[in-house]
């Protein structure tokens, strides 16, 4: 895969506040790249100088393999985004806020395009009426619409579910891996919540109080990382006798032996069991990579 | 381009405050023509009493030319406000509303997007006065009729044919158009400054306001910047209407009015341009 976006040693001082201190990063191309931080930590920051609102202090991008920030011009007719929550002009229906979009782009974007969009984000009915009625929901949809209008391809989305209700959020998650799946966009998301970097990311970048603590495949930190097991066997103190010699320290929990393990550990487990002769009657684990979030971002 | 200047021009007169100035100039004409219908006689009679004494005037003076002078000379004092009102909200208020990250994010240079705005703002303030032209000096001539003006200015009593009025009407609101674009220009460099609304058209009235007082004071002291306050030379639109034109004079404050704009102009693209966009 091509690296659509490369970030090397970004800096940026707000007067004597280091907001970015020297991040790295690397995109490819078609994939969902989840920023994970809390909250001011730098993500937005780093996206407003990715789509060219604010200047870094050093450091270089490169779009799209050969195109830098100094030419960010040319770099705008390729990109789509919403930057903190989608703003519109309210007193003007989404329609006309989206042909007023459309008016920017130095290729005509035709209706049939606006109209294609509002489908695309389920707007379809509701375009004729002023934004200042939608809900923050319809908001972030029409905002998805006005980031797609030029058919980018790159699309920067930050904090994309903030302030949207369960129903929203799925129906949003679900709109954002069309975008890969369909259309092979790639797509950069900024979000505080793991849990929904894990859901949609392929790869991520972990980033706290401007430094870039760690980055890789989402299925690459996950491995890294510690699961809680729980076990039911048919003999729970013969179980337990295999983990310890394994150098597990399991933990009686009624009918359940839980210990700690890394996640790629646990066929070995289950093989050791087998090979005791215990029957395995229920085994899970649940990720401790919110474990490992706050572990790096605490420091 | 002609689609950017399309939206701005779209995104400006569908807010309901760009109404504000122009209905306005509608019902401030209107009333000043209803009060001279009415009371008009009376208004003059007071006006030219002084003149009692030394001649005697006879015929109609109330007529279009004269109420559409005395509606400039009210309405160029407001005129600035009405402006600023709309020009002063035109990047501040993008900023307020979180538009202005938008409109940036899309392929358009820092340096046309100003641009466009400024455009925005001249095509607003011809809107206004080509709107205080029909109702200020159309609508009087057929309310009240066509004649000759008295003008009272400083170097007396002037009497000015009604034949020889039209393009002196003309010429002040191309002078009034040239005046404004300055008070524009300045309302949209502050925008470009503030990221809200209500400063910029305020500081524009300080400006305006604070100029305007020390003009008005005729100490020495104040000499030297005198040449240079814009509000000095708007007023110049009257000169128009002396006999003889101080030709030279009028076209000197047009040139420091065009100079002032030009300023504006450039220290609002050099701000902008470095600027962080936050909102």
């Amino acid at each position: 895969m091509k690296t659509i976006l490369k970030v090397s040693a970004l800096e940026k001082f707000y007067g004597n506040f280091h907001a970015l201190k020297g991040v790295d990063m690397e995109v490819k191309s078609g994939e969902i790249f989840g920023l994970l931080g809390p909250n001011g930590a730098g993500k937005t920051t780093m996206l407003r100088v990715l789509v060219g609102l604010i200047r870094p202090t050093s450091g270089t991008v490169e779009y799209f393999e050969n195109i830098g920030l100094k030419d960010i011009g040319k770099v705008l007719p390729r990109i789509g985004c919403i930057i903190e929550e989608p703003k519109f002009y309210p007193y003007l229906t989404g329609l006309t806020n989206l042909k007023v979009a459309a008016k920017y782009f130095p290729n005509k974007i035709g209706d049939n395009r606006v109209y294609e969009m509002i489908q695309l984000v389920g707007l379809t009915g509701r375009e004729r009426d002023k934004v200042s009625t939608y809900s923050q929901g319809m908001r972030q949809r029409l905002g998805i619409a006005q980031a797609m209008l030029n058919d980018p391809d790159l699309i920067f989305l930050d904090e994309p579910t903030n302030g949207l209700d369960p129903k929203g959020i799925i129906e949003l998650r679900q709109l954002i891996l069309r975008l890969k799946e369909e259309f092979g966009k790639t797509v950069i998301i900024s979000s505080h919540i793991l849990s929904e970097i894990e859901e949609m990311a392929d790869s991520m970048a972990i980033i706290n109080k401007g430094v870039c603590v760690s980055q890789g495949s989402v299925s690459e930190l996950l491995a890294k990382n510690t699961v809680t097991v729980s076990i039911e066997t048919d003999d729970q103190e013969a179980a337990e006798v295999v983990l310890l010699s394994l150098n597990y320290k399991p933990i009686k929990d009624q009918n359940t032996l839980v210990f700690q393990a890394e996640l790629n550990e646990i066929p070995k487990v289950v093989d050791k069991l087998i090979l005791a002769e215990r029957k395995i009657y229920r085994l899970d684990h649940r990720r401790k990579l919110e474990d490992y979030f706050l572990k790096l971002t605490a420091a | 381009m002609i689609r950017i200047l399309q939206a701005e021009i779209l995104k400006a007169f569908a807010r309901p405050r760009s109404y504000i100035g122009l209905a306005s100039i509608i019902a401030l004409v209107a009333l000043i023509d209803i009060s001279f219908y009415y009371t008009g006689e009376e208004y003059i009679g007071l006006l030219f009493q002084s003149f009692d004494q030394v001649f005697s005037l006879e015929g109609v003076l109330i007529n279009g030319n004269l109420i559409c002078f005395i509606i400039l000379q009210t309405l160029i004092i407001q005129l600035p406000l009405l402006v600023a009102l709309v020009t002063g909200d035109l990047i501040s208020g993008e900023s307020a509303m979180g538009t202005l990250r938008y409109a940036l994010t899309k392929p358009i240079s820092r340096f046309k997007f100003v641009t466009y705005k400024w455009i925005t703002a001249m095509l607003y303030v011809l809107v206004i006065l080509v709107l205080l032209g029909i109702f200020a000096y159309f609508l009087s001539l057929v309310i009240f009729g066509d004649g000759d003006l008295l003008v009272l200015n400083a170097d007396g009593l002037v009497i000015l044919r009604s034949t020889d009025l039209f393009w002196r009407f003309m010429a002040s609101f191309v002078f009034a158009f040239i005046s404004l674009t300055t008070v524009a220009s300045l309302s949209l460099m502050f925008s470009a400054f503030s990221d809200n609304s209500v400063g910029p058209i305020v500081l524009t009235m300080v400006v305006i306001i604070v100029s305007t007082v020390i003009s008005s004071f005729e100490m020495s002291f104040f000499d030297p910047i005198m040449p240079f306050l814009f509000t000095n030379h708007m007023h110049l639109w009257r000169r128009l209407f002396s006999d003889p034109i101080p030709t030279v004079e009028i076209f000197q404050s047009a040139g420091v009015l065009i100079l002032h704009t030009a300023a504006f102009f450039g220290i609002t693209q050099y701000h902008f341009n470095r600027k962080d966009i936050f909102q």
